[in-house]
């Protein structure tokens, strides 16, 4: 609480949308590598 | 960045009507939500398995025909999985997770709703597979079982196409509510919140969010070419056209295994709260129960291929898969020493959270030793496809994440609702599905070893009294859910006033932050970030 009676709270919004955007790429990448490992099924 | 909020300016509290569901960005309405639907599909996922369990009460065909009852069979366990346990645990993680660090919500609460509103569309399309070979010239029923394994998937009829879309929505679901969840843990902790100070809760949550996020598009990546296979004549997992079968279920089982840990680890984060808070002792060994998670989630994703000892791989691929699933038993053996430990010299009450926590430890454990014979490269190639299989991950699951959510809904009710449960009626819904459960499951091991098969409709009349012995259990199972649905009730609509803090020891050993807050909570939890102790 600062001298003007008002609540200092951190906003996160950049980071959250920076997260998720991170995320959802780690997803996006995963889910693509299926239709490069083709026909390779060697094990 | 840092916004300034004047303490005058208070929010209004909810919206009244359809809205207030319908745009919602309120974590705790849309934990409501999730619940709800989650208690709704335990209803249909459950009328399928009396369906299947009253066919199978006798040998030859009474009920169902082969192709409906392989497809109850699918849509059972689909439900069951993506409709029941994921939304459930997913209602919990809305409701807890943002209270617990002291957020003031989810961090990305739209999207918190978009994930969410997918589902009831997923549930719709998922129904419609089952109900559409109702009508005339659609093809066969979705008949392959929830693995869905080409080459038969390639052949059944549009049902397979509505399962495939409803898969892809279930996906983006997941990945979306994965998403968000993970970033609340990382970037929303109160001020003096350390991840090592976080409830086992949340951090089983922040494990079971990365693991989907890895796990999930393997799957949607998997069903997108099977949808090319049928649709666009691609030939990925089609023999004839060079591609190969095995591939698919190589993907199946990279996302199918560590499901198995999604649908586990929100549970073993209930346990993480109940037990220290009836033996009214810190949990034993916090830091060391977030290691075996680690570990727990990094082992996951390497053992897929024990679904598939059957398919023939080298010895040696053989061999590292089936090492790799015997090393899994030492982090959730440790797992379950630390609950025992710290149960040990504690003050313990039974209240109906903690039976159904210690019906978990003793029941999973169960499920833990026919899960190390399955591991077991020579004995797996007998029980493969047996209902072996079938009684092994029943225990599993059941204990393993559905009592955990049991034990979640009775621990946290009086916080969600700010009414006491009724303890006695608690009690006797625990006794009534543990008893129907083992006795739904355990004559299954044995009619397994004697080798019946699974997902066929019929069955030799040798094993017709393990099975009526089943059919009975899982009817007296399924019909102790309607206690369960008229205590939720019962107590949503009124009872004994519960405090902010309903159970004594809830705050033993962890921040508590959400125990500090009153039963029910206010629409919007933290005004200001609360002060963590």
């Amino acid at each position: 609480m600062n001298e003007n009676n008002e609540v200092e709270t951190k906003d996160n919004s950049r980071n959250n949308i920076l997260f998720a955007i991170i995320l959802g790429l780690i997803a996006l990448a995963v889910g693509i590598m299926p239709f490069f490992y083709l026909n390779n099924t060697t094990l | 960045m840092n916004a300034v909020i004047h303490e005058e300016h208070h929010h209004d509290g909810p919206p009244v009507g359809f809205k207030r569901w319908l745009y919602s960005t309120n974590h705790k309405d849309i934990g409501t939500m999730y619940l709800v639907f989650a208690l709704v599909m335990l209803f249909i996922g459950g009328g399928m398995a009396m369906l299947i369990r009253a066919e199978l009460y006798m040998p030859g065909l009474q009920i169902v025909n082969p192709d409906l009852y392989n497809n109850l069979v699918t849509d059972h366990a689909l439900i069951m999985i993506f409709g029941m346990v994921m939304p459930a645990a997913a209602g919990m993680a809305n409701w807890m997770i943002p209270m617990m660090i002291g957020a003031p919500d989810m961090a990305l609460p739209r999207m918190n709703n978009m994930s969410f509103w997918l589902l009831p569309a997923a549930a719709i399309l998922l129904i419609s597979s089952l109900l559409v070979q109702f009508i005339p010239g659609t093809g066969t029923p979705v008949n392959t079982g929830w693995t869905i394994y080409p080459p038969l998937s390639l052949q059944v009829g549009l049902g397979m196409d509505l399962l495939i879309f409803s898969v892809h929505l279930l996906g983006i679901s997941s990945i979306m509510a994965s998403i968000n969840i993970v970033t609340t843990i990382l970037n929303m902790r109160a001020p003096g919140m350390p991840m090592m100070k976080m409830p086992l809760f949340v951090w089983s949550w922040f494990f079971t969010g990365l693991l989907l996020i890895i796990v999930m598009p393997v799957l949607a990546g998997g069903v997108t070419m099977l949808l090319f296979d049928r649709h666009f004549g691609t030939a990925f997992f089609d023999a004839a056209g060079g591609g190969d079968p095995v591939l698919f279920q190589h993907l199946f089982w990279f996302f199918g295994h560590p499901e198995v840990y999604v649908l586990l680890l929100p549970s073993i984060g209930v346990l993480g709260l109940v037990i220290p808070t009836f033996s009214r002792k810190p949990l034993f060994g916090y830091k060391s129960l977030v290691y075996f998670m680690g570990f727990l989630f990094a082992l996951g994703l390497v053992v897929w291929a024990h679904h598939q000892y059957t398919i023939g791989m080298s010895l040696g691929v053989t061999t590292y898969f089936m090492i790799g699933t015997i090393l899994i038993s030492i982090p959730i053996g440790l797992m379950i020493f630390n609950f025992i430990f710290t149960m040990w010299r504690g003050s313990m009450t039974f209240e109906t959270p903690m039976l159904f926590a210690i019906a978990i430890i003793l029941m999973f454990s169960f499920a833990g030793v026919t899960g190390v014979m399955l591991a077991v490269v020579p004995a797996d190639l007998q029980y493969h496809d047996t209902y072996f299989v079938v009684a092994h991950f029943h225990y599993a699951l059941i204990p393993g994440a559905v009592f955990g959510l049991y034990a979640g809904v009775f621990y946290w009710l009086p916080k969600w609702t700010g009414h006491m449960y009724n303890e006695k009626l608690g009690k006797i819904f625990f006794w009534w599905t543990t008893l129907s459960f083992n006795l739904t499951f355990f004559p299954q091991h044995f009619s397994g070893l004697a080798g019946m098969p699974r997902r066929i409709v019929d069955y030799n009349i040798q094993y017709i009294e393990f099975n009526q012995i089943s059919s009975i259990g899982s009817f007296a199972f399924g019909l102790s859910h309607l206690l369960f649905l008229y205590i939720i009730i019962k107590t949503i609509k009124g009872g004994e006033k519960a405090g902010d803090k309903p159970w004594e020891g809830s705050q033993i050993g962890t921040p508590g932050l959400e125990w500090s807050l009153p039963s029910p909570p206010p629409f919007h939890s933290y005004t200001t970030p609360p002060e963590v102790k």
